[in-house]
């Protein structure tokens, strides 16, 4: 079909989302842009828009103690964590397509009442606890108070996808002899891994930018990346340059898994919202 | 508030630092509770100075014909939980010293203070920490009532604990008063060492200030101009701590000491209560007109002036966006430092302007200290941490890094005597010769202090200030009788 | 019995041994703390010496104490304003979105952008942003003529800068989950519609509103559930100030436990708020019009 000339509407769909997209990016741009410049000419009036920009900030922080262990200690707490959801998760969603378990109907419920709760509700006598057994300031504590959020959502996203995969196949396996375990691992596992690995990309995500319950449940030892971006303080003054660098260093890794992983992204968030 | 100074000041050797309370007047005992304790040191020179006082802080020991062991508990491993403080850095340079000389490991953990006031809760309570930087003031005293920290007294009347030359009666009994406990007692402990202190004084800006004011109601005007005319420019007349919190309550309490005078005002009530828990006063005249000066200097701040804390003021001021500021005298040396100020050169210094023509200018005092939390491993140990650290030699030495060395001998000392901007110097020394306490010593003070603050804000927001003073008192009292 | 009948008899037995870790972990992080935080706040305890039974004594103070109603108060407002201009700016890129010729994707992706920063980093952008004295934005309003506003720092506006914060924030949420529905639309009605006459607007109001209702249910329940819990932005930029203005419950909740260490008290207003949290999930589930099962 020949294009048409666009109409008005058309262009004025572009001007909303080049407008939105500016909007979106900015802050993030300027964000890069104090992470290059020292303080004094980042808050300069007129502010230089062409300048050299100073990436020292950027070697510098991993030299500083805290926030090289911090980031360290954010990829263990995710993998730990991601581990140990899809270890827990994926059994538990298996159970749920192929057996008839009562609780199938109370399992988005759950999932609901999980992310209902607000997060000190739990915190708090975690910490308690936490303190008594160790566990406090520890990446172990963490990545299992965490699973409070990822287990139901990992549940409920993997039992779609395993949902997915053709339950003649699964009975199949079985009546050829092979256990419920094995069939869950060699026959839908295989099937299901995109899925899998998009649930993971996701509940690691939220790990990775959780602040309420690093906050109170870390201090110096566990403490994670975000909590040290917001410990760029120095004795009279915000250490404005290096707070930037290292929360673009923060922001990086989760924008690059977004864009690979963008379009799981989106199944994610609309799995099961719409029909 | 707590905050780090850096470098140092030149205090004249006449400033026996009359670290009084009851600045210019005689040793007035407070009506009904055991007073004597606490500062009234009359102005006089050099380290007798001391104290009347000498019932609590013990006299250091006798000078023994033994050497004092240093390396006594060699091989020992000390935790050090510290504030990033300027005194941490000059510490910092000295622990090889310390370890050659003792034998004792020491293992640093500094946090960013905001941090460190909840780690020091948590690790006193739980463990973990030999020695901590102490706040000589009711957080200190919170600590001592919940039984959690150690009384230093035994320690430095034991002469085979203290070294024969430590001199305790160097440091100026009105530095000691935050952390002698019971407050009023004459058989008062003392639980921690001074280390670093700071009073309250003006910082102004000479671009945009062409003459010190005269009085603060002066201050206030100037004040007020320079942020109508140069508000478009991001620049405002002053900057203040506005947040609301009860940290801001050292600051708030120099100004307020400066409009309430000599009055006679006895610990551990300090000037907001009139001798007794239950009758706080912030309907006197001195008080309330107090409060109204800090209200309305800092109404006259950045359109964000509810959300500044000292980080913040102080790096306004020290990037040129701000003609007046006051508070803690740490802040000078910094300014004075053109790497990381732009008004290096442009700042004058000058004591709080007094409340009316021709009357004397008052402020205040407040002080950081090490302690031993009762929960530590290596008590003795850290004892010999702290009295190292604290010796005429080293006070002096860390000194160069804060500016505020609490000992006497300091000042006459050339190692920590270097060059400071004369100004800075004069206007500190001129400063504490009329500075008073600021420390108020309650159990759960805080809830006091907001209800202070609260009043101070209301003012600040175009409450009259008899009517938010009347509040406040109600407030107060409130808060502190449960 | 037959090779099928023999797997079925067995089916229901193997389901609990799959589920069990998940319910060990679920008990341990979720079940027993909210019991714990149930039975503390019967009790004055202060991380200290003083631990007295109390018994309703904490909930009367919380619920009468002026404090924790204007918390309350000041979460609503912001979640119901909120949630309000994220769901029409979302719905309205999602709109949008559909007509453009090309670039979805990559316009979609880089919307997606800022979803994907936590709320620390979204608070630090903006908070050096929007500080008047020294911020882009101050110098933009300067330019343009208009005063320096405090923003963050000025107790009317501070609230409201929450929410646009957020707004910036979230918009992205609703957007995909509401593009991802639009495109799910048929389109026969549409274009039924179209022949009938009907306007563009009458289309929107009739066609697309109703059959996105799903999709947009289940968005505001997500986002009024995360606003009531609202955090991590307000404590990187303002902590709850100036002046307590943008004090949110679980903000009260962390200076209750962590600042003035009176647990209790903490323990209290998070029972209290989740009670009302689970309350708002329900008035939703039952709005909500069908049972979703995948």
């Amino acid at each position: 079909m020949r294009r048409r000339r666009w109409s008005i509407g058309t262009w004025v769909a572009y001007a909303i989302a080049l407008v939105a997209t500016l909007i979106s990016l900015f802050p993030l741009y300027w964000l890069f842009v104090i992470s290059t410049k020292t303080p004094r000419e980042a808050f300069e009036t007129p502010p230089q828009l062409i300048y050299m920009p100073d990436f020292s900030k950027y070697f510098e922080i991993w030299g500083q103690a805290g926030f090289a262990s911090a980031y360290l200690n954010s990829i263990m707490v995710v993998a730990l964590g991601v581990a140990l959801t899809l270890l827990v998760a994926t059994p538990a969603a298996y159970a749920v397509i192929r057996f008839k378990v009562r609780g199938v109907r109370y399992l988005r419920f759950w999932l609901l009442l999980a992310y209902t709760t607000p997060e000190f509700l739990f915190v708090i006598p975690m910490y308690v606890l936490y303190q008594q057994l160790g566990l406090y300031d520890t990446v172990l504590g963490l990545a299992i108070i965490y699973q409070v959020f990822a287990i139901p959502f990992a549940i409920w996203l993997i039992q779609s996808f395993l949902g997915e995969v053709p339950r003649e196949l699964g009975d199949s396996a079985r009546v050829d002899g092979a256990s419920e375990l094995q069939t869950l691992l060699k026959v839908y596992l295989p099937l299901a891994a995109p899925g899998l690995a998009a649930t993971a990309i996701l509940v690691g995500i939220n790990m990775w930018n959780e602040v309420t319950i690093a906050l109170s449940l870390t201090f110096d030892n566990a403490r994670t990346v975000q909590i040290a971006v917001a410990g760029y303080r120095g004795y009279a003054a915000i250490r404005w340059q290096e707070m930037a660098a290292a929360a673009v260093m923060a922001v990086l890794p989760m924008v690059i898994f977004a864009g690979i992983a963008q379009r799981y992204i989106v199944k994610g968030l609309t799995f099961g919202a719409v029909k | 508030m707590r905050s780090p100074i850096r470098r140092t000041g030149v205090l004249l050797a006449t400033v026996a630092i009359a670290v009084s309370a009851c600045a210019g007047q005689g040793s007035t005992p407070a009506p009904s509770v055991a007073p004597s304790a606490v500062p009234s040191v009359a102005a006089s020179v050099a380290a007798s100075a001391a104290p009347s006082v000498a019932t609590s802080a013990a006299p250091s020991a006798e000078p023994s014909a033994a050497a004092f062991d240093w390396k006594k508990y060699a091989g020992t491993e000390i935790t050090f939980l510290a504030n990033q403080h300027p005194w941490t850095d000059g510490a910092t340079k000295l622990i090889d010293q310390f370890t050659a000389e003792t034998g004792i490991k020491v293992n640093m953990q500094p946090f960013s203070e905001d941090l460190y006031f909840d780690k020091m809760e948590q690790t006193i309570r739980s463990g973990g920490a030999d020695v901590y930087f102490l706040p000589m003031d009711s957080t200190a005293y919170s600590q001592y009532s919940a039984d959690l920290i150690e009384p230093l007294t035994p320690y430095l009347e034991d002469p085979a604990k203290t070294a024969a030359d430590y001199d305790f009666a160097d440091f100026p009994a009105g530095f000691l008063g935050g952390a002698l406990y019971p407050p009023g007692d004459p058989a008062a402990q003392v639980y921690g060492i001074p280390i670093s202190f700071e009073t309250y004084i003006l910082f102004y800006n000479k671009d945009l200030v062409t003459s010190v004011p005269a009085t603060f109601p002066d201050l206030i005007a100037d004040a007020q101009r320079i942020t109508a005319e140069k508000g478009g420019e991001g620049i405002s007349g002053s900057v203040m701590r506005g947040i609301r919190s009860d940290t801001i309550m050292d600051t708030l309490s120099g100004v307020v000491w400066n409009s309430f005078g000599a009055a006679d005002a006895p610990t551990p009530y300090g000037m907001w209560f009139d001798g007794a828990w239950d009758k706080p006063r912030l309907t006197d005249a001195g008080v309330c007109s107090g409060l109204a000066n800090y209200g309305n200097l800092l109404a006259a701040g950045p359109s964000n002036k509810y959300a500044i804390d000292w980080p913040d003021a102080n790096t306004l001021f020290s990037q040129g966006k701000a003609a007046y500021f006051i508070d803690a005298s740490l802040f000078g040396p910094s300014y004075e430092d053109p790497t990381v100020s732009q008004v290096a050169g442009k700042v004058g210094y000058a004591v709080l302007p007094p409340p009316s023509a021709g009357a004397e200018s008052y402020t205040g005092h407040w002080l950081w200290g090490l302690g031993i939390p009762k929960s530590a491993a290596n008590k003795d140990a850290a004892w010999y941490f702290i009295q190292w650290m604290t010796d005429k030699a080293h006070t002096a030495e860390i000194g160069k890094s804060t500016g505020g060395a609490p000992r006497l001998s300091s000042y006459s000392d050339p190692v920590y005597t270097s060059a400071l901007n004369p100004e800075y110097v004069d206007t500190v020394s001129k400063a504490m010769a009329t500075s008073r306490t600021t420390v108020v010593l309650k159990d759960g003070w805080k809830d006091g202090a907001l209800a202070i603050a609260d009043t101070e804000l209301a003012i600040a927001q175009g409450t009259d200030p008899t009517v938010a003073c009347a509040a406040g008192n109600e407030a107060l009292k409130a808060a502190v009788n449960p | 019995m037959t090779a099928w009948a023999r797997i079925r008899t067995r089916r229901r037995d193997r389901g609990a041994r799959f589920l069990v870790p998940a319910f060990v972990i679920l008990a341990v992080t979720s079940i027993y703390p909210t019991l714990y935080s149930f039975f503390m706040s019967f009790f004055d305890w202060n991380w200290g010496q003083r631990f007295n039974f109390v018994g309703l004594q904490n909930y009367v103070d919380l619920v009468t104490g002026q404090h924790f109603r204007d918390t309350l108060w000041n979460t609503i407002v912001f979640t119901v304003s909120a949630v309000s201009v994220e769901f029409v700016l979302g719905l309205g890129l999602a709109l949008v979105m559909t007509r453009l010729r090309f670039g979805q994707g990559l316009i979609r992706t880089l919307l997606l952008v800022p979803l994907m920063v936590s709320g620390i980093i979204v608070s630090v952008i903006w908070k050096v942003m929007l500080d008047p004295s020294v911020g882009i934005i101050g110098y933009g309003l300067h330019l343009l003529g208009l005063p320096r506003m405090g923003f963050l720092g000025d107790p009317s506006m501070a609230m409201g800068t929450i929410v646009l914060i957020d707004t910036w924030w979230q918009t992205a949420f609703v957007f995909i989950v509401l593009s991802a529905g639009v495109q799910a639309l048929p389109i026969e009605p549409f274009e039924a519609a179209e022949v009938d006459g009907a306007s563009s607007w009458q289309r929107f109001r009739y066609l697309t509103l109703p059959l996105l209702k799903p999709a947009i249910l289940v968005v505001l329940m997500f986002r009024t559930v995360d606003c009531l819990k609202v955090f991590a932005i307000i404590y990187g930029t303002t902590g709850g100030g100036p002046l307590t203005t943008t004090e949110s419950v679980q903000i009260m909740a962390y200076r209750q436990a962590f600042k003035t260490l009176n647990m209790s008290a903490s323990m209290t207003t998070m029972v209290v708020f989740a009670a009302f949290a689970l309350l708002v999930l329900v008035v939703y589930q039952r709005l909500l019009p069908t049972e979703e099962v995948t």
